[in-house]
């Protein structure tokens, strides 16, 4: 139990300024209970948000705050490298190299994108490199914070009860972090796919995996911009989710999944076939699973990867044929249809040849189904 | 010794010629002196050149059923499915074939790690999943950006492998260390921007959906750039605005994604957002960039798995859409939030039926203040 003085210090501290009645009785409990654990006034102070701080100091929220100078110096790396690092990392950018209001845990982090220097990476590449690692780090700890947080939440619970549950949570989670993040990444760094196939003509230029002729594809949800409109953000998201689960079940290699985006998922094969057969799956899957209508399009063409993503004019042609397809039909550009020839499998039906959007001359379109379906 | 192979009898050189069949042979007959077996290269899913490189990462040819990896992890073989297929690993077909690598089992084992801790099956898959694909682009772009360190005009594959495995050596101790670290910070950073208000915890359930601002920018013309181009060029001007969009964007407004020739930053404070996009596009004419098209909205979105879903995602696309090349649109529920402030100036653009979305959407554009 808090004694009287306890409280009048936590009064007099301003750190329950602005609140009143429950929430300043709850906020009071916590902030009682976080000096007790140690914490003190300044870092309670300068945290957006108390409950969270059991949860944040095991993950290394120690208090402690370094300048950027001091981190070259333990480091090694100069202080352009490093502030080049923290952006790419999403890090607030610090005018003042003297100023100690880093983090001394997220400096070193940022350090230790020093092994890409050390590798021979250019200073270009080693800043790619941390922007995409920095921002599939921030998506994972979105979605973990969120699941974790789910987990420990019940209704009513004080802010004392949660950060007391979130603490000790994250306290199990904690020693996972590294072997879980660690696996992820060497798994991701085995399958290389198709992309690791260097060939002669790449390694007699000197260069790397160039554009490849690849087909790729879209499938757009129908209406989803006026769903947005009827109904709330949240099933939105289920029905972005049931989308995605659908387009990860249909790829099997040599079809190959690349990316959701909003109401649209993307895939790319170098085999036009499997990629259609996969294709023409989709709208019927979506069916099964209450979602509304696809809009599916395929082009094939040169394009080239690119962490992950795929750049090139098929790209953007498959993304303008999707646009054209009727609801729950499956269009390809005649790249597509020319690329697969006469195939068993496949029934085609001219569906005009139109000008689409930023691309010169008219594209020939064809509609796709199986054979033996009307 | 490898001599004693007949290395163009097991089908390891089929479709190759000449210079390139000879290469291939002898760095088939290298692997072999370097104690790969002969199974293990064939079954591979990576190439014979980076077999090396990826045995350092755990492909070493020791593989195992889906059924042993059940066993093992005490997974069920339906959820063992639902983590393969979230992690992009072929379908099980037959539970008893042995034709999945040991290492890829103990991802599957991280995710009961996750369930353990009381989590449901369909959050720990989710994580699994955002982990898995988020790490492939990092993954995607350090294995690109360390083969451009080796490939020199003329490089044989031997010299290539060999160089591809040390560098994995060398790598692969403190790859792991990073990975905690950077995982942490980004966690740290969660804790920053967003708290659980008394409202989500009365209800026991999580932010909901929260006020916003979302804006989309749009590399005019990308698709005819598409057509005149070739793909490796249209990537990297893709790439220097994900690039720019990265440094406009500091706290409070985050960079959520870049998709294809655009990219999309949400904030929760309009205000901040809108400077960000001016000095966006600054920053794009400054670059010899093609014009960048703006388009921002306000409204309620969720976030899941760091993305956002909700009418003003959908409505900054629509408007982007329909800005002028190096303008910034907004919607009128943005030109609402920001209210009175003096540092910007609007100007009408009258009202617009946007596709999917009823009745008109009233359009304003925005610039800074001349200064005086």
């Amino acid at each position: 139990m808090a004694d009287d003085s306890d409280i009048e210090a936590i009064e007099a501290s301003g750190l329950l300024d602005g609140l009143e009645g429950v929430p300043r009785a709850e906020r009071a409990e916590l902030i009682e209970w976080l000096l007790g654990e140690g914490f003190t006034v300044e870092h309670i102070r300068s945290e957006f948000a108390p409950m969270l701080m059991p949860a944040g100091r095991v993950v290394g929220d120690d208090g402690v705050y370094i300048s950027a100078r001091q981190i070259c110096e333990n480091t090694g790396i100069d202080l352009e490298l490093l502030e080049a690092f923290q952006r790419a990392l999403g890090l607030p950018r610090i005018d003042d190299p003297d100023a100690p209001v880093h983090l001394r845990a997220d400096a070193e982090a940022a350090a230790r994108a020093r092994v890409f220097v050390d590798a021979g990476f250019t200073r270009e590449q080693v800043i790619a490199v941390a922007r995409v690692l920095g921002q599939g780090m921030a998506q994972t700890s979105e979605v973990m914070r969120q699941v974790v947080l789910e987990a420990v939440i019940e209704p009513g619970a004080t802010e004392l009860q949660i950060a007391k549950a979130y603490g000790e949570l994250v306290q199990h989670v904690s020693p996972l972090l590294g072997p879980m993040a660690e696996d992820v990444l060497r798994l991701q760094l085995r399958h290389g796919l198709e992309t690791e196939a260097v060939s002669v003509a790449e390694r007699a230029a000197g260069k790397l995996p160039g554009a490849r002729e690849v087909t790729v594809c879209f499938a757009d949800l129908v209406g989803f911009t006026r769903l947005g409109e009827a109904v709330p953000p949240e099933e939105l998201e289920s029905l972005a989710n049931r989308l995605s689960a659908i387009a990860r079940d249909v790829a099997a290699p040599p079809v190959h999944f690349i990316k959701t985006i909003g109401d649209a998922v993307m895939f790319v094969s170098t085999e036009p076939a499997a990629l259609l057969r996969a294709a023409l799956e989709l709208p019927g899957a979506a069916e099964k699973n209450d979602l509304p209508q696809l809009r599916v399009g395929l082009a094939a063409g040169n394009a080239v990867r690119r962490a992950g993503d795929w750049f090139g004019s098929p790209v953007n042609l498959a993304s303008r044929v999707t646009a054209v397809a009727r609801p729950g039909a499956v269009l390809v550009a005649e790249s597509v249809q020319g690329a697969i020839g006469a195939d068993d499998d496949f029934t085609w039906s001219f569906a005009g040849a139109r000008h689409l959007k930023g691309i010169s001359g008219e594209v020939k379109l064809f509609r796709a189904r199986k054979a033996g379906e009307e | 010794m490898a001599a004693d192979v007949d290395i163009e009898a097991l089908g390891l050189l089929d479709g190759l010629e000449g210079d390139a069949r000879q290469e291939r042979a002898e760095l088939i007959a290298w692997l072999l002196d370097r104690g790969f077996d002969l199974d293990h290269i064939r079954k591979s899913v990576a190439a014979p050149l980076v077999l090396a490189a990826t045995r350092v990462f755990g492909d070493d040819g020791d593989y195992v059923s889906a059924r042993e990896i059940c066993e093992s992890t005490g997974i069920d073989l339906e959820l063992l499915q639902r983590i393969h297929s979230a992690i992009g690993l072929p379908r099980i077909q037959d539970p008893d074939a042995v034709v999945f690598l040991r290492a890829d089992g103990e991802v599957a084992a991280q995710a009961k790690v996750i369930l353990d801790l009381g989590i449901d099956p369909e959050d720990a898959v989710a994580v699994m999943r955002v982990m898995i694909e988020s790490l492939g682009h990092a993954a995607a772009m350090m294995r690109e950006a360390a083969l451009k360190t080796m490939l020199r005009p003329g490089t044989s594959e031997i010299e290539i492998a060999e160089a591809s495995e040390a560098m994995s050596i060398r790598a692969a101790p403190t790859i792991g260390r990073m990975m905690e670290d950077l995982l942490r910070l980004q966690l740290r950073r969660s804790f920053e921007t967003e708290a659980v208000t008394a409202a989500e915890r009365a209800a026991g359930r999580l932010p909901g959906a929260r006020q916003v601002t979302v804006c989309f920018a749009d590399l005019a013309g990308f698709t005819r750039l598409g057509e005149a181009l070739p793909p490796e060029e249209l990537e990297r001007v893709a790439n220097r605005l994900a690039e720019l969009a990265h440094d406009v964007s500091s706290a409070p407004v985050r960079f959520v994604k870049s998709i294809g020739d655009a990219v999309m930053l949400v904030c929760s404070d309009p205000g901040p957002l809108i400077d960000a996009v001016l000095d966006l596009s600054d920053a794009a004419a400054a670059d010899d960039l093609p014009r960048l098209r703006i388009g921002v909205a306000s409204g309620c979105a969720v976030s899941r798995a760091g993305d956002w879903f909700g009418s003003p995602v959908n409505v900054a696309s629509r408007v982007t859409a329909v800005a002028q090349p190096g303008t910034v649109l907004t919607a009128e529920s943005t030109r609402d939030a920001i209210g009175n402030a003096c540092n910007y100036e609007w100007s009408s653009m009258g009202a617009r039926h946007l596709k999917g979305v009823t009745g008109d959407v009233k359009l304003f554009r925005v610039r800074r203040t001349a200064t005086a």
